[in-house]
């Protein structure tokens, strides 16, 4: 779930100094703030500059300045063709500073992984910044189409290499070029037409973000769509007319004003967007809100500025940047930091989130919400078409016809991108016909399987067909569900986990798919089979919340709770020698205490229960004389870092300071 | 003199000891250490030096010191009473009582100690005749636990101060006579007694720990007088000989003097004023004691200093020039060991050892300006560090030449240990005879057959060395007193040896059954000698400083000798540091290097010695050292020839006239500013001395006669390392 702070308030500005970029600083929490006149460094989140440059020369600067770290200076670009290079030194920047590059720029770009920042010229010519500045007046041939222009540009990588990614516009549409970097001759690209949404959709804003090594470029449509499209398809086109098709990830409601709309992407999972609200004049207000991107849900939302306290909010472009966990947004007037947190989470934390956001801030937050609606004239199926599918997939589930696996998918999946509540509507219909036909009939396991698998469903979402799982007692599927299903609810796991120790060995079906083959070879001491071991490990490394856990660990038979601290005595003794599936540490931990709490009067005062007391006990005492044996490697590895990390000035340094030979005459 | 590369290193980090107590009687000062350690000091008129020091052990607390006819008693917390062997360096006797005794008196008749114990009991014990002490009898209890206590002259009266109150106790019945109450400046704190004295006219003296010095009259209980002298607790209290001054020290760290002075009413009566306070030292004073003229203190920042007391005037105005001395904490044996040949060198911590590399220098530089610094190649690394058993501390350690052999000595036995540095082993010698006696101090011979050892019992011993299993060669005759200082030729089989009172000898120890009979002059005792790389000329320096050298084929003067003795001009002379350390360059007989605490000299007796006027030393940096001289009475003394009875008198003998030059010294203030060190032309004497390198722990040649190696501990650092001392504001601050 992502967590958004209220934000601090880092620039007022007053007069027609209006921002035009925010990027990284050389070192961390340090970022770099460029007007049109001049270029300031904040410590993010910290209100008072660090350093100050101010262009004294009629010339204001055109693109955001960045840190070039290989030669630690800033460089920047004033009026289009001047190039400024200077560093923290500079007292003022002077006529000196300035070196003219003969054509116009578009931007510079930088990257911990270039050895030197990118220029991108207006033509789409791609250079690197020490040849721009080494040759005036070299002839940069124009690298784009007629009426092209460039929307906006980033640095992305795809696998080992990084590209320039320019998002340009023609009158035929959008178009994506990629040029891998280091380039010779302004660079090749590789060119691919945007799908939009619809024919009238413009673009409104984009970011692109980059997890591991790919990058995926997200689009705010003029409809109030975003859009992501994975750039890696890009690259792996070979047909230069293709087209790059793209998946809907929100819906903005279109009522708002969209073009001073700002997105950016924080996480993975995560989008944040900034934005006006209210169409009335009088009563709208600049809003920052985070999006959970699987879910569709509402993260966080703090009100950036109402409309008294915003003076020329209508003029000027706005930015939103996430740099060093904080998203930075800046109206043409003001700049405010928010700290950000995002973390995985389940969806009932974010819905819980949701559900706080609903109650606190009804009024504010009815403009950006999400559309999922079936209205939309670009629906390509139709609300008959969902309903026949919806009709097709409950009766294969109910029995009533034969199983096609393959039509089974297909419609899960055309079910899951449009009407997802139909999938619950499904789930819950044959938990209720399981309900009125138990015990003669099961669930369809391996039908159930693959809805489960497809849907991706939230444990929260579809109470009535967990607590049927348990009934049925499916060990396939129950494991489908632990897998899949991210956010089960504590008394679920709790329910499995007792399900699973009070199996017997032998009456376990075949596990599916290639659970068998990773079946452990458990030993001999072993309290449990090697089967039914595998499948507790799966529900030991369930996320828990220990707190919540307490209280359902509490209803668990003893006997069943004597058998699974034997089995967890057994995991942490170490004795079994698994290779895969070996659960962490600290969760076996947490699952004793939590076993050990539950239960606790109860095996002090049972004579069975000693003897696994005791070899737990003997094993925490293990465990701690080889932490303080760890503690005290700890301290040499410390020093020898310490040593490591100086720098070969340092080294000399100290050791003049502790011995020096000189010259002396006597 | 030529150009040197001087190897300057800080690593070793050697960690005096605060100073706890002292007490002095006939001419010898004893101070004790907070790690249990005692340094014997020698004080003559013209010269005092550090003689010896008693090593400490974690068992043994000295909490206090007491001299009866030349012998030493401490007591400490620990509940032991100790007899020490000043020859052996070792306890004689120690007696356990069970009593935690903070504070210990010895009567003037010096037939018995009294000690104030922790149960709150005062006890007698009576001091045998041979060794050790025997329990007489205690006096009436008390509640609180006796912190000080002190006899009066009869012997008939103790007096004692304790938490609240001072009693005075008849010493014949062990009752009290009178019990005073302290004043409390607080309400609800308790005052503590922390030192009190009774001087002859019954009048009692205390220093308590709310900083008041207070006057009793010891036979009504009456308080004649009370000073708010200190902002803190006064720990230490001194009275003069004439019992007409008094002064303390404590916590915050002032010495105040307080003066007997007339009043002008009629009776002519006398009263305690307080004359004068200073600021010598920067933490706790533990313990203030009349030397002579002078007065000592010492305290946790482990230096001890000294302050000549000349009254100028008789009033109670009376102006004091104080003559300063600080003596820094380092012994006056080297605790650094040099292997020339394998540049290493061994320092001697007090429970352990280390092993270092010296570092390298990049590449054979020459032409560099003076004080011009070379970049260093390697810095030093320490090789090994070896801890005592149980913490016993270190009396002496030695190292050969080659770095091959390693050897130290506690007060219960000697180890050995075979080094091997490529790749670097240690191994220990596991089986050294019982024969062979713990060290006072050892070293190797250059060819690495023996090891000499100086044993407690005044003898030398050659040991083989072996890897397995060494050998006791031979024992020498013990000499009469003990030996202070040994000297071992590079080439060659004569060593040279010398006891405490400067008497030298010199033993074969290639072939100890060649007796060598040595005549050479006796002068006062040698505080640090050396022998050429022949071992035909020894060097030897006196603890007045002054110098000489014999031949030891001829055994007599050297043909030097004479020239050396207009070396030690004035200046030299005045300076009251003892040279630590002195070494023949081995590849030139005629260059010398002498080093003291704060200064090393390299000395050429080639050159003509300096005039009296000649600066030796960095005047500029000196100007307060000036004050330093000694009067001129005391250089007049200190300027004996050695007695030249074996010796034909004559030529040789060092020119008295260098004494009339020196009355005729110009005053300090006409003398050149400016400094003779590194300034090529101004030095044309042969005496250059270097005080860039403060304190100094050793100064010697290495193995290219052009480089010096230099360790020093800067006097900071030890500070830094020291608890917190009792903060006063400043102006300022």
């Amino acid at each position: 779930m992502a967590v958004l702070h209220d934000g601090v308030k880092v620039y007022q500005g007053i007069g027609t100094d209006t921002v035009i970029g925010i990027a990284s600083s050389s070192t961390e929490n340090e970022i770099i703030v460029t007007k049109l006149r001049s270029v300031e460094t904040f410590k993010v989140g910290d209100t008072k500059a660090l350093s100050s440059w101010s262009t004294k020369l009629p010339l204001p600067f055109s693109c955001p300045v960045i840190f070039n770290q290989s030669s630690n200076e800033f460089v920047g670009i004033c009026n289009q063709s001047s190039l400024a290079r200077w560093t923290y030194e500079t007292q003022d920047l002077s006529k000196k500073h300035f070196k003219d590059v003969g054509s116009d720029v578009r931007s510079l770009l930088t990257s911990d992984e270039l050895d030197e920042p990118v220029v991108i010229f207006c033509n789409g010519y791609v250079e690197g910044l020490d040849s721009v500045s080494a040759n005036k007046k070299k002839t940069r041939g124009r690298k784009l189409l007629r009426n092209e222009e460039i929307m906006n540009q980033w640095l992305a990588k795809e696998g080992q290499t990084v590209n320039v990614v320019l998002l340009t516009s023609r009158a035929e549409g959008y178009q994506l070029l990629m040029t891998p970097i280091p380039c010779e001759d302004g660079g090749t690209a590789v060119r691919c037409s945007l799908k939009k949404p619809t024919e009238q959709s413009t673009v409104c804003d984009s970011c692109v973000f980059e997890d591991g090594n790919m990058s995926s470029l997200f689009i705010l449509w003029s409809d109030g769509s975003i859009w992501r499209y994975h750039l890696a398809a890009v690259t792996q086109q070979e047909d230069r007319a293709s087209h790059l098709d793209g998946q809907r990830i929100l819906k903005l409601s279109s009522e708002n004003n969209l073009s001073k709309v700002c997105i950016e992407v924080v996480h993975a999972d995560f989008i944040a967007v900034s934005g006006i609200t209210g169409l009335d004049s009088q009563t709208s207000v600049e809003n920052l809100s985070i999006w959970s991107i699987p879910y569709g849900t509402l993260q966080g939302h703090v009100t950036l500025s109402t409309a008294k306290e915003s003076t020329n909010k209508d003029s000027g472009r706005r930015h939103l940047v996430y740099l060093h966990k904080y998203l930075i947004s800046a109206t043409p007037d003001s700049l405010t930091c928010h700290f950000c947190r995002c973390d995985n989470g389940t969806l009932a934390q974010a819905l819980g989130k949701l559900s706080t956001v609903q109650v606190d801030d009804n009024d504010q937050r009815e403009n950006l919400t999400i559309n999922w609606s079936t209205d939309d004239k670009e629906q390509s199926i139709s609300s008959v078409e969902i309903a026949s599918t919806k009709e097709r997939t409950l009766s294969m589930l109910l029995g009533s016809t034969k199983v096609n696996k393959t039509v089974l998918r297909k419609d899960i999946e055309s079910l899951r991108a449009h009407n997802p509540s139909d999938i619950l509507d499904i789930l819950k219909k044959v938990a209720e016909d399981f309900q009125k036909r138990k015990p003669k009939k099961g669930l369809p396991g391996t039908t159930l399987e693959i809805v489960v698998i497809i849907s991706s469903l939230a444990g929260s979402a579809c109470p009535e067909f967990l607590s049927a799982v348990l009934e049925d007692a499916n060990a396939n599927l129950i494991l489908t569900c632990l897998e899949r299903i991210k956010d089960l609810p504590e008394p679920f796991v709790v329910k499995c986990l007792e399900l699973i120790l009070s199996f017997e060995e032998g009456k376990i079906p075949a596990l599916s798919r290639n659970r068998g083959n990773v079946r452990p070879n458990v030993g001999k001491l072993c309290p449990l089979g090697p089967k039914q071991a595998w499948c507790l490990n799966q529900v030991l490394g369930c996320p828990f919340n220990t707190v919540f856990l307490l209280s359902s660990m509490k209803k668990v038979q003893f006997d069943l709770i004597l058998l699974f601290l034997k089995y967890l005595a057994f995991l942490v003794s170490k004795e079994c020698q698994w290779s895969e599936g070996d659960l962490p540490d600290e969760t076996l931990v947490d699952w004793i205490s939590v076993t050990l709490d539950a239960h606790f009067t109860q095996l002090i005062l049972t004579p069975e229960a000693k003897d696994i007391l005791v070899s737990l006990q003997s094993h925490v005492q293990q465990q701690l004389v080889f932490y303080s044996e760890v503690n005290e490697v700890k301290w040499f590895v410390q020093a020898i870092c310490k040593t490591a990390k100086k720098s070969p000035k340092d080294i000399k340094q100290s050791r003049e300071s502790t011995y020096s030979v000189e010259f002396m005459e006597l | 003199m030529g150009e040197f590369k001087v190897h300057n290193g800080k690593f070793f980090e050697y960690m005096p000891s605060g100073i706890q107590c002292m007490s002095y009687s006939n001419h010898t000062l004893a101070v004790g250490r907070t790690d249990g350690s005692i340094d014997i000091w020698k004080v003559t008129e013209e010269s005092w030096y550090h003689q010896k020091t008693l090593p400490g052990s974690e068992q043994r607390n000295v909490q206090c010191l007491a001299w009866v006819k030349g012998r030493l008693f401490s007591a400490g917390l620990q509940g032991n009473i100790t007899e020490y062997d000043l020859v052996k360096l070792s306890p004689k006797v120690s007696h356990f009582y069970g009593h935690g005794f903070w504070c210990m008196s010895a009567s003037h008749d010096k037939s018995r100690l009294a000690v104030g114990c922790e149960d709150g009991c005062v006890r007698l014990y009576k001091i045998l005749e041979d060794k050790g002490v025997v329990y007489e009898r205690g006096f009436q209890f008390q509640k609180e636990q006796i912190v000080s206590l002190a006899w009066h002259r009869s012997g008939e009266v103790i007096v004692t101060g304790s938490i609240n109150n001072i009693r005075v106790w008849d010493v014949a019945s062990g009752q009290v006579k009178q019990r005073i109450t302290t004043q409390r400046l607080r309400r609800r704190q308790e005052v503590v007694v922390w030192c009190l004295t009774i001087l002859q006219d019954f009048t009692i003296v205390s220093g308590d720990s709310q900083g008041l010095t207070q006057f009793w009259d010891a036979r009504t209980g009456v308080s004649l007088q009370s000073f708010n002298s200190h902002r803190a607790g006064i720990f230490a209290l001194c009275v003069s000989p004439n019992e007409r001054s008094v002064y303390t020290a404590g916590a915050d760290p002032r010495i105040v003097t307080f003066s007997l002075a007339s009043t002008n009413d009629r009776n002519n009566r006398e009263e305690w004023t307080k004359a004068w306070s200073s600021h010598h030292h920067f933490h706790d004073v533990k313990a203030l004691s009349v030397v002579d003229d002078l007065l000592v203190s010492g305290g946790t920042d482990t230096i001890l200093r000294s302050t000549a007391l000349h009254r100028l005037g008789s009033d109670s105005n009376s102006q004091i020039i104080p003559k300063r001395r600080n003596d820094l904490p380092f012994p006056m044996k080297p605790l650094v060991q040099t292997a020339p040949e394998a540049n290493l060198i061994l320092c001697q911590h007090q429970c352990s050892v280390e092993l270092w590399r010296l570092g390298s220098i990049e590449k054979d530089v020459r032409d560099f300006a003076d004080g011009a610094s070379i970049s260093i190649a390697s810095g030093p690394s320490k090789l090994i560090e070896i801890r005592s058993k149980s913490g016993e501390q270190i009396i002496c350690s030695a190292l050969s030449t080659c770095g091959s052999w390693l050897a130290y000595s506690t007060v219960e036995k000697i180890r050995l240990y075979k080094v091997t540095l490529d790749p670097l082993v240690l191994h220990k010698v596991p089986l050294i005879p019982d024969s062979v006696l713990p060290s006072h101090q050892l070293k190797f011979t250059p060819d690495l057959s023996k090891l000499v050892s100086v044993t407690n019992q005044c003898s030398i011993q050659l040991v083989t060395l072996d890897d397995l299993h060494p050998i006791l060669f031979h024992t020498f005759e013990p000499m009469e007193r003990p030996i202070s200082n040994m000297a071992i030729p590079s080439k060659g089989s004569v060593m040279a040896v010398t006891d405490e009172s400067g008497l030298i000898k010199l033993l074969n120890f290639k072939d100890p059954s060649k007796e060598i009979q040595t005549a050479l002059p006796r002068y006062k005792p040698i505080i640090s000698m050396a022998l050429n790389y022949s071992g035909s000329l020894l060097f030897v320096v006196y603890s007045d400083r002054s110098m000489n050298e014999f031949s030891l084929h001829q055994q007599t003067y050297s043909k030097m000798s004479p020239k050396l003795a207009k070396f030690c001009t004035l200046q030299w002379l005045g300076r009251k540091q003892s040279i630590v350390h002195v070494e023949y360059n081995q590849t030139n007989d005629s260059q010398l290097i002498l080093m003291d605490n704060t200064s090393l000299v390299v000395l050429n007796k080639q050159k003509r010695p300096p005039d009296d006027y000649e600066p030796i030393y960095d005047v500029s940096a000196g100007s307060k050292r000036g004050r330093e001289a000694p009067p001129m009475s005391k250089v007049k003394r200190g300027r004996e020839a050695p007695p030249m009875s074996k010796v034909k008198r004559g030529r040789q003998a060092p020119p008295m006239s260098k004494v009339k030059r020196g009355r005729e010294a110009p005053p300090m203030s006409n003398v050149k500013h400016g400094v003779a060190v590194g300034e090529k032309n101004k030095v044309q004497h042969g005496m250059a001395a270097c005080e860039k390198y403060k304190p100094l722990l050793f100064a010697g040649f290495l193995s290219d006669p052009k480089t010096i190696l230099v360790i020093e501990r800067p006097i900071r650092s030890i500070y830094e390392k020291l608890p917190p001392a009792f903060q006063t504001k400043k102006f300022g601050t």
